[in-house]
């Protein structure tokens, strides 16, 4: 019992305005991806003359029966799955690891490597250098360069260091006590400890990496590597250009628009993360110390 | 420990995959230039005496890239494979940032033997020496492009005479007039039958044509009797274009090139023209007198699409975005609803109504890369498209199986062809190839020798709806400069104050004339106008008009024509 | 320097690998970097980077004697300080709201439904945005339905309200994104300082402001410290997407003006000019910003 508070479930005046808020803020922000869902459902034509709210008004699969016909559907999901998986935990690893060498106050060239880390997110570099850099290194044409480009982003690194900068030094110290190198003090205590921001920082190279497609259509020649993002792109290109074409003034009778094929393709894109992400939530508990040393 | 495990477990993981799927990429980056195979589509050629010659094209237009499927051929490449003796792969567009695409190809240094391409990305490829000039190569090797097409030579040259590109759209017939929404009005057809206008059954020669005052006249029938209704919609820079050309003047909005008019003997910015304040006055009073909603410049293409398919606009003065979609969704549902085309006149005395528009766009398209190790092997190939017999496969197919022969010669399109035409059915177009070939290679597309259309679909329009295309009855009355290619671009290097300053403008030139247009009364309109001509003025507008009029001077020499007559000449067959 | 060797060889490990990760950082970031020399070229592919012909400060002289350029820079300035600004509030109070909801069930929707605007295209969002407020959107149909208006109001025309309406859109679509970062720093606050907060007597609220606020500083200061030294890059594709002539003297911001430039020509050279401006103001910006941090707080970049 802490200061004769019971700790029970008593729903206060202070729960009432989170709740509140928290409600009405989450129906503003549905309310469009509803939207977008009676879309997606949507026939084009009947979409165009707007006012479609929550509901579909003319109901249709078409949409998604396109997008999963596409034929090489199955093996861009493959392509985009093996990216995601391998392009989220590679940096992982090496971000965590650049980021706890730079919070090491004691780091020989400590300034030197923020600043080598820190500059080029503020620097940008073209399309055809960057293009030319990677075709020397190999890269183009090749799974490689879905990983090795994105390694390390700055913003990722100095996020984790700044997180490991608020865990506190004591555990640190005594596990060195117990004759630990500074690798093992990262892998056994910092990183069980850091998994919040680990996981927000793998969910945000997750989502990047999954929803990518400039790379892939730069860099990669051919249709093997395609990504599903990049077949969707290239989908909605098609749409796009042949449905404002106005050189042949054919009837079209194709139900399909662009808009509404945006609308299927934005939750065929987000159903993913969004399944992923309620598993990730239990990783943001407040972070439990294990064996914590008492000062 | 539980780390080194996880650690151990990734990298295991990381290796077998990646090298799985770097064992499926190509490592094509620094090969050669000669196509490697790359498609698994149908029968290749049969194997005759000498090999087979391997070609590689890229389509690096975004639009025409739709078209094709580079991992299936379609009939008419297969079959012109076939005649031909060479393997084509093809190498398309995959998103709609063509430029940057195309800019990253020609960095890498690893060029394609064929290149379709467009606009600035062409110009900057011929001027980069990317590709190569082709007037000997037809000289020599294309005899049929020689007899067949040499009357069209004119347009594929560049100002000095040499022909880096060879084009489509090559109708040798004037009677190919088609598509002509640059300078018209549009207008519903079920509400004019209920007004009992009397040229919609175009018996008169002149029918197609409406005055200023008539249209206006009609849109105020519009506001008494259909209060509901929109009488008018439109898009400031189209409405501009048809109400220049309903004067009779010649001029060519073009973002990337050009914004000129052709007024009084020489060639001049349309900004700096003599007329654009009174067209931009018009505007404007067509809006304060109702004619056009208040917002009118600002609507999006998705606000524009809703009211018109929802059946609310009555009319657009020249074409809108989104109107081509809002249209067939409103003629699917009832063909009465759809909009019909009247060309703006300013009095009935206008003569010169410029047709014809994509004789007079966009440079020749189809290129040679100088990576190209046998130019000699591609002209040939592409000869064979500009032969009567390689005009009738790419532009109609292969009799049987697209389209049937009838009695007195004429060809028939076979129905799935008919319809999927009709309905731009892409799978149709990928699978048969008809409707994307002849965009893309120099066949003949006009009147073959029994006076039939090489195009199957064409001949279908010729008959079909009068509405939906322009045929023979009217096309006599309009003028056909076709001889002049109307793009008289400014040139980046030798006219680079005039670059710079259509570089400025154009960011900003029709919003700001929007604005004017917008205005709430005839003094703010001005006033907002004055401020953009002094804007342009203090850009280089002046260099600007200068090197325009430079340009189509040397034009009209480089032709051969008096530069007084240019697009004053009346029409043949008047 | 003997003592900085001695430090040097004991850290080996980590040396190594920030050696390593410096190699890396050359090659995949400095050698594209070096690509902007064609802002002091008249670039063209064709002749590449050796042999383009040097124009020296040509392009930067152009970009500022430009007429336009000091509204461009106003206009990009104010939306992005604006996003920033609304956005870092926004998103601290949804994590602050969403730490204190108790109910695991409600907790969990809320946070996965609050960011889902940010996998929606910039399209559909700026689309949605003019659906809601055109002439013959919901608001309008709204205020007309109860008499407020007798005709509808173009608030998408009108210019003063553009930077307002630019804020709203960008905050409303990333804030549920943004909160997640600031949810991980709650969650790494130890449940101690709470236990000891409690004992004093402190409240939720004050909890909030003595324990979870102070706890999730350094996060809110470093990420400050990042986004103000972005805000000369900002806007691009919003302000693209509603642009429409009435407002064009507040919606017009660098990206896109340069952008539209580059449609007409492939001006490279200039637009790599103007990207470097960007990118010498982007890190004074940093350093200033970074220097103050690291003066009135204890926490900073480096």
């Amino acid at each position: 019992m802490v200061n004769g508070k019971s700790m029970r479930r008593k729903i206060t005046a202070f729960d009432a305005f989170i709740y509140f808020i928290a409600v009405v803020f989450t129906a503003i922000v549905i309310f469009p991806f509803i939207h977008l869902i009676a879309l997606s459902f949507n026939d084009g034509m009947d979409a165009m003359k707007g006012g479609i709210g929550f509901w579909p008004r003319k109901f249709t699969l078409e949409n998604y029966k396109i997008i999963l016909q596409e034929s090489s559907l199955f093996r861009a999901t493959i392509v985009s799955v093996a990216r995601t998986v391998i392009g989220t935990l590679v940096p992982l690893i090496a971000t965590g690891l650049v980021a706890f060498c730079l919070t090491r106050s004691d780091l020989v060239g400590r300034r030197f490597y923020h600043i080598v880390f820190i500059l080029p997110m503020y620097i940008s570099a073209g399309l055809i250098p960057t293009f030319l850099t990677y075709k020397a290194m190999g890269l183009t044409n090749n799974f490689m360069v879905y990983i090795v480009p994105n390694l390390v982003w700055a913003y990722n690194i100095i996020i984790i260091r700044t997180f490991f900068d608020g865990l506190p030094r004591s555990l640190e110290e005594s596990a060195i006590i117990d004759g630990a190198n500074e690798l093992q003090v990262f892998f056994r205590i910092f990183i069980p400890l850091s998994m919040p921001v680990i996981v927000t920082v793998g969910l945000f190279n997750a989502v990047w990496q999954w929803n990518s497609w400039f790379d892939t259509v730069m860099y990669i020649r051919g249709n093997e590597l395609d990504t599903l993002s990049s077949l969707l792109a290239h989908m909605l290109m098609e749409q796009q250009t042949n449905f404002i074409n106005d050189m042949k003034l054919a009837k079209r009778a194709v139900s399909l628009t662009p808009e509404v094929l945006k609308a299927a393709m934005t939750i065929v894109t987000a159903l993913p993360i969004m399944l992923v992400y309620p598993f990730l939530q239990k990783y943001f508990v407040k972070g439990v110390m294990v064996g914590a040393v008492k000062g | 420990m539980k780390a080194k495990k996880m650690s151990a477990l990734v990298l295991s993981m990381l290796m077998t995959v990646s090298s799985l799927l770097s064992g499926c990429g190509t490592e094509s980056g620094e090969t050669a230039n000669v196509s490697e195979e790359v498609n698994s589509g149908e029968a290749g050629p049969e194997a005759e005496e000498g090999s087979t010659k391997e070609y590689s094209m890229y389509i690096g237009d975004a639009w025409m890239s739709t078209l094709f499927d580079s991992s299936n051929k379609d009939m008419v490449l297969t079959e012109l494979e076939k005649r031909t003796n060479t393997q084509i792969s093809m190498e398309l567009v995959k998103s709609s940032d063509v430029s940057s695409e195309i800019n990253v190809m020609l960095a890498s240094g690893d060029l394609p033997d064929i290149i379709f391409a467009s606009g600035e990305t062409r110009s900057q490829m011929i001027r980069d020496g990317y590709v190569i000039p082709l007037n000997d190569l037809i000289e020599e090797h294309a005899p049929n492009m020689k007899k067949n097409l040499s009357s069209v030579f004119p347009e594929w040259e560049e100002r000095d005479g040499t022909i880096y590109g060879l084009g489509s759209f090559v109708w040798n017939d004037p009677r190919y007039a088609l598509n002509l929404t640059v300078n018209t009005v549009q207008i519903r057809y079920d509400i004019l039958k209920e007004l009992g206008y009397e040229k919609l059954s175009r018996e008169n020669p002149m029918d197609s044509f409406i005055t200023v005052e008539e249209y206006l006249n009609l849109l105020d029938q519009v506001k008494e009797k259909y209060p509901d209704m929109y009488p008018a919609l439109f898009d400031t820079e189209k409405a501009i274009e048809v109400l220049f050309k309903a004067k009779g003047l010649q001029c060519v909005l073009l973002p990337d090139s050009t914004y000129s008019v052709y007024e009084d003997g020489k060639a001049v910015s349309i900004f700096s023209s003599k007329y654009m304040p009174e067209v931009i006055q018009f505007l404007n009073d067509f809006c304060t007198d109702g004619y056009a909603p208040d917002g009118v410049t600002s609507y999006t293409e998705e606000e524009n699409q809703a009211m018109i398919a929802q059946g609310e606009v009555f009319s657009t003065l020249g074409s809108v975005k989104g109107l081509d979609a809002a249209n067939a969704a409103l003629s699917a549902e009832n063909e009465e609803s759809r909009f019909v085309y009247f060309y703006l006149v300013e009095s009935q005395d206008i003569q010169n109504v410029l047709i014809n528009g994509y004789a007079t766009a966009e440079g020749p398209n189809l290129m040679i890369s100088k990576n190209c190790e046998d130019p000699e092997g591609v002209i040939e190939f592409l000869d064979y498209c500009a032969s009567e017999e390689g005009s009738t496969l790419v532009c109609a197919g292969i009799a049987g199986e697209t389209y049937t022969v009838e009695e007195d010669g004429t060809k028939v399109p076979t129905e799935e062809i008919a319809n999927g035409y009709a309905m731009w059915d892409l799978n149709m177009i990928k699978k048969y190839g008809i409707g994307n070939w002849l965009n893309t290679l120099p066949a003949m597309e006009g009147l073959d020798a029994s006076g039939n259309a090489y195009d199957i679909n064409a001949q279908a329009a010729f008959t079909s709806d009068p509405w939906v295309m322009y045929n023979n009855k009217d096309w006599e009355h309009f003028a056909f400069p076709r001889t002049i290619n109307a793009n008289a671009k400014i040139d980046s290097i030798s006219q680079s104050e005039a670059h710079e300053a259509l570089s400025k403008i154009s960011t900003y030139a029709f919003d700001r004339i929007a604005k004017a247009v917008a205005a709430s009364d005839s003094g703010k309109c001005m006033e907002e106008w004055e401020t953009c001509i002094s804007q342009m003025r203090d850009d280089g507008l002046e260099a600007l008009d200068q090197a325009m009029a430079d340009n189509w001077a040397a034009l009209a020499e480089a032709y051969g024509k008096n530069q007084e007559k240019i697009f004053t000449t009346p029409a043949e067959g008047q | 320097m003997k003592k900085t060797w001695m430090k040097f060889k004991r850290q080996y490990r980590l040396q190594i690998i920030m050696i390593i990760m410096t190699v890396w950082a050359l090659l995949i970031c400095y050698i594209p970097i070096m690509g902007n020399v064609i802002a002091f070229q008249d670039y063209s592919i064709g002749k590449g980077f050796l042999h383009s012909p040097w124009v020296g400060l040509r392009h930067f002289k152009s970009f500022f004697t430009n007429r336009y350029t000091l509204q461009l820079i106003r206009n990009t300035l104010a939306m992005s300080v604006m996003s920033l600004i609304f956005g870092t509030i926004f998103a601290i109070s949804l994590a602050l709201i969403i730490n204190e909801i108790r109910s695991g069930l409600l907790k969990k929707t809320v946070q996965t439904i609050s960011y889902l605007p940010h996998f929606l295209s910039m399209g559909i969002c700026a689309n949605l945005f003019i659906q809601i407020l055109g002439r013959r959107g919901l608001i309008n149909g709204f205020l007309q339905e109860i008499h407020l208006l007798d005709r509808p109001f173009p608030f998408l025309e009108t210019e003063q309200l553009f930077w307002i309406i630019m804020t709203i859109l960008i905050v409303w679509k990333e804030v549920g994104w943004n909160a997640i970062i600031y949810l991980a720093a709650i969650a790494g606050i130890s449940e101690e300082v709470y236990e000891a907060a409690k004992m004093d007597g402190a409240g939720r609220l004050q909890c909030i402001f003595h324990v979870t606020l102070p706890g999730i500083a350094p996060t809110v200061i470093i990420l400050a410290i990042m986004d103000i030294a972005k805000i000369f890059n900002g806007g691009f594709e919003q302000q693209l997407l509603m642009f429409n002539p009435n407002v064009m003297d507040y919606a017009e911001v660098i990206n896109t003006y340069v952008y539209k430039r580059g449609m007409g020509a492939a001006e490279f050279s200039y637009a790599t000019a103007v990207g470097v401006f960007q990118s010498v103001i982007s890190i004074l910006l940093l350093v200033i910003v970074n220097r103050i941090a690291r003066k009135f707080s204890e926490v900073s970049l480096w």
